[in-house]
């Protein structure tokens, strides 16, 4: 369905796990969690077209 | 074929992989074993004892807002006292969300809370102290003005113990600045309980989140329906410590369980160290009266440099 990155729209990647989209993304699994489907999500977690992704920034700087 | 992944220690969906431990938890589990490593670190360094008068720091950002739903949760098998103490820096666009959500979640827990201002103590907010000041690094102000209110806060309250929302990610950076900047007797004062000065001018820190990485924090809080901001300040960029958090996570990708190592290292030195070594001797700053190994404290120093007075 759609993929989010911090709210804002991101081409969908199907196929392929969390983790592998955050290293497709260059974000770092450190400071960041994945949400499929409004629910957080283990890095082994395979994304379908028919999944709504959204990457949330939770780690910063201050 | 199913696309979810299940617990380690249970048939639920995964919410998280913890790389570092090589499995993966549910929802109840993984929040479970937040909590108890809470629990643990208080008992691991006796953070905490029956009827202590508790000091929250409390930002309103996740680390904080966690830290006091969790000793609050405490505080019903542990008889103790919670106030929260926030600091308002002055930093437009950047303090009043988290402020709110402090606010909001320290009257949703019934929490005593009391806000100190930069502005009304130092007579300048963050934002005018950086003003023309671009390439200076905010942290150094607002570190130690934040640490000296807080300090002068607690003993106005009559606060034992001040627990912080320091998380297993800034204590590695913190460790391993103060090796990059060669300030042994500063690393060796670091810890879960605050430094080896006992004074009673120093309201002991304690570090009950010091054993969760930051991301497990941020986790925990939305898992709990815990409402958060997730935001950077605006004057992060000015920090050393931006440059460390960014290697230091590029390591723990790399090799899991980094952060938990420089940790535990630390710890193991520290305590093959004589504690007479690391102890400086204090005295009060005439200014102010707080605590400082100098005639007047770095505090009044910084607040003499912009042209005040601490009141």
């Amino acid at each position: 369905m759609g993929l989010t990155l911090n709210g804002k729209p991101r081409k969908h990647i199907a196929g392929i796990s969390c983790g592998q989209l955050l290293k497709k993304l260059k974000i770092s699994r450190e400071e960041c969690i994945v949400k499929v489907n409004g629910k957080p999500a283990a890095d082994e977690r395979k994304i379908s077209a028919k999944d709504n992704v959204e990457v949330i920034t939770i780690v910063f700087g201050g | 074929m199913d696309s979810k992944v299940s617990c380690s220690f249970c048939k639920s969906e995964a919410v998280v992989t913890l790389a570092y431990a090589n499995n993966r938890m549910c929802k109840k589990h993984f929040c479970e074993y937040a909590e108890k490593r809470f629990r643990r670190t208080v008992r691991e360094f006796s953070m905490l004892k029956k009827h202590d008068f508790v000091g929250i720091g409390l930002s309103g950002g996740k680390d904080s807002t966690v830290l006091m739903h969790l000793l609050h949760s405490l505080s019903k098998s542990l008889p103790i006292k919670l106030v929260a103490i926030t600091i308002d820096e002055g930093i437009s666009g950047y303090r009043t969300p988290s402020l709110n959500i402090a606010i909001e979640q320290a009257k949703k827990l019934g929490i005593v809370h009391k806000i100190y201002s930069f502005k009304k103590v130092y007579g300048h907010s963050m934002d005018a102290v950086m003003k023309g000041k671009p390439e200076e690094a905010a942290c150094s102000y607002c570190g130690v003005f934040r640490r000296h209110l807080l300090n002068k806060a607690c003993k106005e309250l009559g606060v034992q113990k001040l627990a912080i929302g320091h998380n297993l990610d800034d204590v590695a950076q913190t460790v391993l600045m103060n090796i990059m900047r060669n300030e042994p007797q500063r690393l060796l004062r670091f810890g879960g309980v605050s430094g080896v000065i006992e004074d009673e001018g120093f309201v002991p820190r304690i570090k009950p989140l010091m054993r969760i990485p930051e991301r497990e924090i941020g986790l925990y809080a939305i898992l709990k329906g815990i409402p958060i901001k997730f935001q950077e300040c605006p004057y992060a960029y000015t920090a050393m410590r931006q440059l460390v958090r960014v290697q230091l996570n590029g390591m723990e990708e790399k090799y899991p369980g980094t952060k938990f190592r420089i940790l535990n290292s630390f710890l193991a030195i520290k305590e093959n160290v004589n504690p007479t070594a690391t102890r400086a001797t204090l005295k009060y700053c005439k200014n102010c009266g707080e605590p400082t190994s100098t005639q007047v404290c770095v505090c009044c120093r910084l607040v003499e440099k912009l042209g005040g007075k601490t009141n």
